[in-house]
């Protein structure tokens, strides 16, 4: 293989992650290893993950770079990235909050990769903090496409066992399998309060407590729009829900500005026929309008902020427990990074780039050891949210294993 | 099938040359012989090919056919039932087994032992991707999502039959004439397609670089089971939605498609490998659009082949795809709307098209069945008569694509079969699935008995035989299922619809009762499905009964 296996990032149900270096470019790779089952051949996730994100490039998603297929294995060549969003909120975070620059970076980034996705008929059913992987350029990425699925072809065979419970949107929670790309906006919605808040927003223990902590907050939408979804998709039944009144997002996220909680509101429709976007959203004021950015030069509007205040964040050397040199020579770096020196007008840009590179890989080569561990957690911790859904009680089905939840059918 | 044996010795590269013309033609091969020509300037291949072209075109125009096939199989039986012609191929036939390993790669051994790849000199320039390019000619109403899906399924055998049966006489009439006019590589070709070649993952580079990948999809025998049944079978018992049928057609185009452009060799589908090209096909859809699916290991029961196998031929279909499965909507309802079109070309009155200069002589019975269980004798080699019967066969099967003629199949089995039990030497397919062993044995090895063969035996008995006549890998599971051998049989779907001869009437009886079990253990592997969808199964499967087994 043209890849030289390093430590171990993760293991899953279906694959095992290993970081990896070209040997002809020394590019760092993540190597995600399909275990060809026996009984399964090759597993469905590999299948759809392969083929889809083949052909979906672009810079806010996680790139395929190549498939290997060695005897009993297949290995997928992934662009490598740092760490997960959730890894990134532990750790960059202010108690998992993050501050509102990059909450809106990483929002735009993600609606981004989420609106390709959707223009290229794809759903990705599966986005969560723990699938959004952060480089170190502060670029994030969707990943994981294990559960996504073509939706322009109508094979009207959907399963509403997708998303991670907390992320799931309702109409999913009531039983739709006609479903479309409104619900990756849902979880768009409940990733953006996270990232202001630090917290999930609506964490139920299942199915029907899912849906209720949603009502508790969006209020129980009335009668005529429950019949209008249960119209929409017939496979829905309805139940009597208690009457929840809605409670304003300023009331739940007290720091988000007010473009920011009405984005939120638009993206968090109880009707999926009235959830904004993800294309929509991307015009949206909350990042078309100038925020007094506290530090740092003000971005673009919608772009992500300038690598040196995203990565290492300003926060991180607070966070990461390192050991003590690496630690100084990442605040050191960090300083760097973080205040570009203007009083040295001797650089150029060009030269500000270069030393931006170099500062970036000391950093690198300081949290190595420390970042591929976060990555080999958060491609864990995705495999075990995966089997979260599985277990809690509505699904008919608690066995352990990523594949297995598409497996209604006979075996 | 003694001629099926024989088809190893087809170099590969004859198979490859003639696929183009029939894969890529899915599209072109429901229009009218006009649209031949557009079809084979969009694809300018090295001479032969083209050259070939308007035989194809005509065959278009015509039904598929096997018309030996049917006589033979009519006769219900044995090689000695046979036509002249296939005995001289059963006389070469004659030293395939000692010659070939008794394993299911064998034809790779034989084509990379025996082969220079002529493939590999074979030249394919840049060529626009056919169906996207070429217009749908007339519109066709056509709702791929409400559109009767065994009626699909029809049309999508004949479609496929007919491009095997194409295939199978282009490969025979090319072995006697070979390959060397082929030119090299020019570099406009090749600099093209090292472009394309660099844009593929690097296991796809592997399989397709290694002509011995597309030699995974071959039987060493042609299933005996038609194509349509072996739809119909799959739409049975792995229901699924018509997209993922018509997604067949799509990837074996892109298939051939690749293939040709990245390596100049084809690939091509003949009656040899269509079936497992099919279940391969059908499982990576499934996998790919649905997210109700089965499990491998029941793709593989009514495959009729070994789960390792389909595991083997799930992995080289992806590849020789390079993971391409995404579909638009346009391009499946493009893909729906020529197969409607090529059905509405298939009408009685078209055969007239072919000249009666490649008309066929004697040897094709107009009556015959388009069923691939048969072995049209021109796949043998030392028969060939070149374009001329391979046209023939095709047009001998003149108009009649179609919906009705499932049955006939099914009256030429003879179910008493000297038994030619190789057992199996697979173990791993043998041993951890008692559970599943009447399940295995449902459906089971239609195809493994088309896979390997024991030289002596039966292999050119033109109906469907037990699966312990098989041998090889495949044969593994049927080890201590001797007595098994009523509940294989006794599968409904593969049972004679039209009652088979007299003697074998109780036969069948018998079996249709074990058969029973096989429903009860099929139940029983499926503890695992959702409520929902377990109600929706057993309904399925009562009127299955009703319908698989109910025989005179």
């Amino acid at each position: 293989m043209n890849y030289i296996q390093l430590e171990k990032l993760g293991e899953g149900t279906y694959a095992t992650v290993y970081k990896g270096r070209s040997r002809t470019t020394n590019e760092i790779v993540a190597l995600k290893e399909i275990h060809l089952d026996a009984e399964e051949g090759t597993p469905s996730t590999a299948i759809r993950e392969i083929s889809l994100m083949k052909e979906l490039k672009h810079v806010n998603i996680v790139r395929l770079h190549d498939v290997i297929h060695t005897e009993t294995k297949l290995v997928l060549i992934f662009e490598y990235c740092d760490q997960d969003l959730k890894k990134y909120m532990d750790q960059h975070g202010d108690r998992g909050a993050l501050d509102p620059l990059t909450v809106r970076s990483f929002m735009y980034q993600l609606l981004k990769g989420t609106s390709f996705c959707h223009e290229n008929r794809v759903l990705h059913r599966d986005l969560k903090p723990q699938n959004l992987l952060i480089n170190r350029k502060g670029e994030l990425k969707l990943g994981d496409f294990g559960l996504a699925r073509a939706f322009g072809v109508p094979v009207n065979t959907f399963s509403n066992e997708v998303v991670t419970l907390w992320y799931r949107a309702p109409d999913v929670l009531l039983g739709s399998r006609t479903y479309n790309t409104s619900i990756d906006v849902w979880s768009c919605g409940c990733i953006f309060a996270e990232m202001i808040s630090g917290v999930p927003l609506f964490r139920g223990r299942d199915n029907q407590d899912q849906l209720l902590h949603i009502m508790r907050i969006i209020g129980t939408p009335d009668d005529r729009v429950l019949r209008k979804i249960a119209t929409e998709s017939p496979e829905i039944t309805l139940k009597q829900y208690p009457r929840y009144p809605k409670i304003s997002f300023q009331q739940v996220l007290p720091k988000a500005s007010a473009p920011a909680l009405d984005l939120l509101e638009r993206l968090l429709q109880f009707d999926p026929s009235k959830r904004i976007t993800a294309t929509d959203a991307l015009s949206h004021p909350y990042f078309t309008s100038t925020i007094a950015p506290a530090y740092g030069p003000t971005p673009t509007p919608g772009s992500m902020p300038p690598p040196q205040f995203n990565y290492p964040h300003p926060h991180g050397h607070q966070q990461q427990p390192q050991p003590q040199q690496q630690q100084q020579q990442q605040q050191h770096i960090t300083q760097q990074q973080a205040y570009p020196h203007p009083q040295q007008p001797m650089y150029n840009q060009q030269d500000a780039a270069r030393m931006q590179a170099h500062a970036q890989a000391m950093a690198a080569q300081a949290q190595a050891q420390a970042q591929a561990q976060a990555q080999a957690q958060a491609q864990a911790h995705g495999h075990v949210q995966v089997q979260h859904i599985q277990q809690v009680p509505s699904a008919p089905y608690g066995g352990p294993g990523y594949p297995t939840q598409y497996q209604q059918a006979p075996r | 099938m003694m001629l099926a044996l024989v088809h190893p010795l087809h170099p590969p590269e004859h198979r490859n040359l003639s696929v183009e013309r029939s894969i890529s033609n899915i599209a072109s091969l429901s229009r009218p012989s006009s649209s031949s020509s557009s079809s084979s300037s969009s694809r300018t291949v090295q001479p032969r090919i083209a050259q070939r072209k308007p035989q194809l075109t005509h065959s278009s125009s015509s039904s598929s056919a096997f018309s030996t096939s049917s006589s033979a199989s009519r006769s219900s039986s044995y090689p000695s039932s046979l036509t002249g012609s296939s005995t001289v191929a059963h006389d070469s036939q004659k030293n395939w087994p000692s010659a070939v390993p008794q394993s299911q790669d064998q034809p790779q051994s034989t084509s990379s032992a025996n082969r220079p790849s002529v493939s590999d000199n074979v030249s394919a320039p840049p060529r626009p991707p056919t169906p996207e390019t070429v217009p749908s000619g007339v519109p066709v109403a056509f709702d791929i999502h409400t559109y009767p899906p065994a009626d699909l399924l029809r049309l999508l055998a004949s479609l496929l039959t007919q491009i095997a049966s194409t295939n199978d006489a282009l490969s025979a009439s090319d072995s006697v004439p070979h390959a060397p006019s082929v030119p090299p590589f020019d570099d406009a070709a090749s600099s093209s397609q090292s472009q394309l070649w660099n844009t593929l993952t690097t296991a796809s580079r592997s399989s397709l670089g290694n002509p011995a990948s597309a030699l995974t999809f071959h039987a060493r025998n042609i299933p005996t089971i038609a194509l349509e049944a072996y739809l119909l079978r799959i739409l049975k018992y792995c229901p699924t939605t018509n997209e993922v049928f018509l997604a067949l057609l799509v990837y074996f185009d892109r298939m051939s498609r690749l293939a040709s452009d990245a390596t100049g060799r084809t690939f091509v589908i003949d009656s040899y490998n269509v079936h497992r090209l099919v279940i391969a096909g059908v499982t990576v859809a499934s996998k790919f659009f649905s997210d109700v699916f089965y499990t491998n290991s029941r793709y593989a029961k009514v495959g009729g082949l070994p789960q390792a196998e389909l595991n083997q031929l799930e992995l080289q279909f992806l590849l020789l795809n390079d993971f391409r499965l995404v579909i638009s909507p346009d391009e499946m309802q493009r893909y729906a709307e020529q197969l409607i079109l090529f059905s509405q070309s298939q009408s009685p009155s078209s055969p007239n098209t072919v000249p009666s200069a490649t008309l066929p002589t004697s040897t094709h019975t107009p009556q015959s069945q388009p069923h691939t269980q048969t072995r049209p004798n021109y796949s043998s080699p030392t028969s060939s008569s070149g374009p001329t019967q391979a046209m023939g066969a095709i047009d001998a099967y003149g108009g009649r694509i179609a919906p009705d003629r499932t049955p006939n199949m099914r009256s030429t089995q003879s179910y008493s079969y000297p038994q030619t039990q190789q057992y199996s030497q697979n173990s791993d397919w043998n041993g951890d699935r008692e559970r599943e062993r009447e399940d295995d044995a449902d459906a089971s090895s239609i195809l493994s008995e088309t896979e390997t063969e024991g030289g002596d035996t039966t292999d050119d008995e033109p109906t469907i035989r037990p699966t312990r006549s098989c041998c090889g890998d495949e044969g593994g599971d049927w080890e201590g299922e001797r007595d098994g051998d009523e509940k294989w049989e006794g599968e409904g779907v593969f049972t004679p619809e039209g009652g088979g001869s007299i003697a074998e009437s109780d036969r069948v009886g018998r079996r249709r009762g074990v058969d029973v079990d096989n429903v009860r253990n099929r139940e029983r592997d499926r503890s695992e499905e959702t409520p929902e969808l377990r109600a929706k199964r057993l309904v399925r499967e009562i009127s299955e009964e009703d319908v698989g087994m109910a025989n005179p």
